[in-house]
């Protein structure tokens, strides 16, 4: 028995000793992680990955569903690193102090999108018109600073900084306009990636890319109703028809096949770009 | 600590949307409850039939929706056969857990009748009792004596299998915590703080069971 117990004892030291390092990102859906890891380092040779600081040759990669089941790995020692989109993790980073980041990269021009069905194409191309003419007046990149860059740190500061967070929450509550007789477009929202996609405190759909969707419906007067589902199921409600269209997808410019984008699936323009990926890891690990 | 917790439990009427979810979560499972004893009580009829057909059906049945994860379930009932209908999500959540419960009520059902002794119903018939009457006075007090631990976790379990109906949309317990946790950034804590209130409503059921339990030793014990 004794004997037994050293073994299994010197086998566990030795694989912590070994174990490889592991990355998370969000779950991409036509990919494996390794492969979709590959394919951003990849990209270096098209001007795309980037990366100051850590050495990552070896790593492997691990998806999550969802930022909180990544960061239950992070802080299990699962993963040692989640890489995430810059606007995501400077949310995480302003509210949560048990994190930091640790080095930054970028694997070329990367953009979230609405996805819409195949057939569909008249609608997402109504879509596109009203994303380009607030992108032309400025209103797309009014609310991308209202909802993504301006984000308070922790309430301690509010005193320091003169914020009045209770005027801020009401500034940012989102409306939807209601038009008689109007036709009524169903959006799928995963309520999983702040400071974008949210569910607020009282418990309705926040963020900038619902302002986005609140804004298009106020443009082509249609009515928005949204519906709340799991990461993993936003492609069957899609696919289904309980939605019409789902956000969100995100696109790699440099690559010319998308790995989070379903084939059956056709994306509007993207309405937030981003080229930095932050790697964030547990605070106390140095 | 304090601070998190309030960020998690009350900051923005957050315990409205917890206690809503709460709700959901409730509904859900007691509709379902419901329906599917109902339901698990008519296929452990046709399942203890003498009809060939009717025992075949049932057998099918129980052992398809047995066998099938219920997320798989719920989510071919949501986004397949229900997708075009304007049913409600918790409509076919309800619809699609009492199908599944019913399934397990019935075999657990079938398992308690067969324990009890088929002497006794012999011996109740020649007494002169109908076959009803010997069902209802001899085998059913009987069967629900023995059912009655297995039923209680079967409610039990229901509870926490109804956590998956955030894949359908519904804005249940799980699906409000997970909302919390992604808006916080505080998984750890907000998960426990959802554990603990499923925990609770597992011993408000055990504490129903265990009261129903009292209540009946002291009826025999005055009789």
């Amino acid at each position: 028995m004794k004997k037994f117990l050293l073994v299994l004892a010197i086998l566990l030291v030795t694989s912590s000793a070994f174990a490889d390092d592991y990355v998370g990102f969000l779950s991409r859906l036509k990919t494996t992680p390794d492969e979709f890891f590959m394919m951003m380092k990849n990209s270096w040779s098209t001007g795309g990955w980037v990366i100051l600081g850590g050495d990552h040759s070896s790593s492997k990669a691990r998806f999550y569903d969802t930022l909180t089941q990544m960061q239950l790995a992070l802080n299990s020692g699962e993963i040692d690193e989640m890489i995430l989109p810059d606007f995501v993790a400077d949310y995480l980073l302003k509210i949560n102090y048990n994190y930091s980041r640790c080095c930054i990269s970028s694997s070329g021009k990367m953009g979230l999108c609405f996805g819409f069905m195949k057939e569909n194409a008249a609608l997402r191309d109504k879509w596109n018109e009203a994303l380009s003419s607030m992108l032309n007046d400025y209103s797309l990149i009014g609310l991308a600073y209202k909802y993504v860059k301006n984000i308070p740190e922790d309430e301690s500061y509010d005193e320091i900084y003169g914020i009045n967070r209770k005027q801020l929450n009401k500034e940012k509550r989102i409306k939807f306009e209601h038009f008689k007789d109007a036709p009524t477009v169903k959006v799928a929202v995963t309520g999983d990636l702040p400071p974008v996609d949210f569910i607020g405190e009282d418990g309705l759909p926040a963020g900038y890319s619902v302002a986005v969707l609140a804004e298009i419906g106020r443009r082509l007067h249609v009515n928005i109703s949204i519906i709340n589902v799991n990461a993993g199921a936003r492609t069957a409600a899609l696919v289904s028809g309980r939605a019409d269209i789902v956000f969100w997808y995100e696109i790699n410019k440099s690559l010319s096949v998308q790995p989070d984008v379903p084939d059956e699936v056709i994306l509007s323009m993207p309405y937030l770009n981003w080229d930095k990926f932050f790697h964030v890891t547990l605070s106390d690990t140095e | 600590m304090s601070e998190i917790l309030y960020r998690i439990l009350i900051q923005g009427g957050s315990y409205k949307v917890i206690f809503n979810g709460l709700l959901a979560t409730l509904r859900i499972s007691c509709f379902s409850l419901i329906i599917g004893t109902i339901l698990g009580a008519l296929i452990c009829m046709l399942r203890m039939s003498r009809v060939k057909v009717f025992k075949f059906i049932s057998s099918v049945y129980i052992l398809i929706l047995r066998g099938s994860p219920v997320l798989m379930l719920l989510m071919l009932m949501y986004y397949g056969i229900f997708a075009r209908s304007s049913l409600e999500a918790e409509t076919i959540a309800v619809i699609t857990f009492s199908l599944n419960v019913a399934a397990h009520i019935a075999e657990l059902l079938r398992a308690s009748i067969d324990a009890t002794d088929y002497g006794q119903v012999e011996a109740a018939r020649t007494l002169g009792f109908s076959a009803w009457q010997a069902f209802r006075l001899v085998t059913l007090p009987q069967v629900i004596r023995i059912a009655k631990p297995v039923y209680q976790s079967t409610t039990i379990n229901l509870i926490q299998w109804t956590s998956v109906v955030g894949y359908v949309s519904i804005t249940d317990l799980t699906r409000v915590i997970n909302n919390i946790a992604s808006r916080t950034m505080q998984p750890m804590i907000t998960i426990i703080i959802g554990m603990l209130i499923y925990l609770g409503l597992a011993y408000i059921i055990h504490g129903i069971f265990a009261l129903s339990d009292y209540l009946q030793t002291r009826r025999e014990e005055a009789a």
